[in-house]
């Protein structure tokens, strides 16, 4: 069967849960209590994640092959070597790209809107 | 885990609720995922535990709830969709292969020489009329087990095909869709209309068959045979451009060996279809 890597613009708009859990591992592999801390601070605590959503979205990405399980510790001695890490797949990078531009584009309508100056 | 037994009571407490609330999720995700939440859901508990006390432990016992009956609801529907999918594609397989064999047999039947029938001999019975009643009932029976193969085909390969796979997967669905909806009329003595209806949907049909088996090969998108649509769709679109194009005068010989090929190739596609086993893949 064709495994063919799908254009990362078709995933995007990414949900608010698989962008932050990209963005959490744009910078190295997490576990799953890790990634939920990384949201937490990213978005100063407005995207909360429980372990339903957590895992949920960490078991579709994983299909999707945005993440994949890593066997990499970053520290093994402080800690807990049961614990999964996940870290970003090239799939995954792009679309994190991907959805980062849309972003960017749209902010750009924004400003050139002067959204926050007629709210001012 | 961590030793449970260290954990302040309100969280060894709290733990072993959430673990058993775990047994709502489906099986396979329990399973594959629900020692990392219980680890997961242990860690925000020391978190605010130590954080809040008890009224930090209500906090976080509201927000977990509320994710845990959105999850369990998304987690059960998923699985329920995905098997209803599968089994679907799995039993498509089979009314195709099923839909080649009664078209085979039809047209069979369609070419036979019948002796006339004399009412004044009882040795003679009026097998003509019986036979085109069976010709009535098997064909549109045919072409809704080709139709609902197809429709199984381009579920199973869609997502695994580009446009132009996708464009000859639902030009044979359409081409189905329209083989079906003509079969009624045609073979209960309708307009003459409906002639031409089903030999463009049976145009469509076999055409779509064939763009998608040139995605096929060049995708390589089926397990083994990836040329396999294509030589099940070409002969027929052959048969007909050839005899009503280009005047041919096309034998039962060549009629049949058309109808052959097209029906082995229908077989085995249905038999592929049956067995290559499909996972849906989620967007997440």
């Amino acid at each position: 069967m064709s495994e063919m890597i799908k254009d990362p613009e078709t995933y995007v708009p990414l949900s608010a849960a698989v962008f932050n859990i990209l963005l959490a591992l744009a910078d190295g592999d997490k576990h799953g209590y890790g990634i939920m801390l990384e949201v937490e601070t990213n978005t100063g605590g407005q995207v909360n994640m429980g372990p339903g959503t957590l895992y949920g979205s960490i078991k579709r990405m994983l299909k999707s092959g945005f993440i994949c399980e890593s066997d990499e510790r970053p520290d093994p001695d402080l800690d807990d070597q049961r614990r999964r890490y996940y870290g970003l797949t090239e799939l995954g990078r792009k679309v994190l790209q991907a959805e980062s531009q849309r972003l960017v584009n749209q902010v750009a309508v924004v400003q050139r809107k002067n959204v926050f100056e007629s709210a001012g | 885990m961590k030793n449970l037994t260290n954990d302040p009571s309100p969280v060894a407490l709290s733990i072993s609720l959430y673990g058993m609330l775990l047994a709502a999720y489906p099986t396979g995700f329990r399973h594959e995922y629900g020692p990392h939440m219980a680890q997961v859901f242990r860690d925000c508990c020391l978190r605010s535990y130590r954080q809040a006390g008890y009224p930090g432990m209500l906090n976080l016992w509201i927000f977990t709830l509320i994710d845990y009956i959105k999850t369990v609801f998304e987690e059960h529907m998923q699985r329920g969709m995905n098997m209803y999918k599968s089994t679907f594609i799995r039993l498509s397989g089979l009314a195709l292969a099923l839909g080649a064999v009664t078209n085979m047999i039809s047209w069979l039947i369609s070419i036979r020489d019948v002796p006339e029938y004399n009412p004044n001999n009882y040795l003679s019975r009026p097998i003509d009329l019986y036979l085109e009643y069976v010709i009535a009932i098997l064909l549109p029976v045919t072409f809704l087990l080709l139709m609902v193969g197809m429709i199984g085909l381009f579920l199973r390969y869609r997502k695994d095909t580009n446009g132009f796979g996708n464009f000859g997967l639902i030009l044979g669905v359409l081409g189905g869709v329209i083989n079906f909806g003509a079969a009624i009329p045609l073979f209960t003595n309708g307009p003459d209309w409906s002639w031409t209806v089903w030999m463009v949907g049976t145009l469509l049909y076999f055409l779509g068959l064939v763009v998608f088996g040139i995605a096929a090969v060049r995708d390589k998108l089926l397990p083994r045979w990836n040329a396999l649509p294509i030589l099940t769709g070409i002969w027929i679109p052959i048969l007909f451009i050839g005899t009503f194009q280009m005047e041919w005068e096309a034998t039962e010989y060549i009629s049949l060996g058309a109808f052959l090929l097209t029906g082995i190739g229908l077989v085995g596609l249905g038999l592929l279809l049956k067995s290559d086993i499909y996972e849906e893949v989620e967007l997440p």
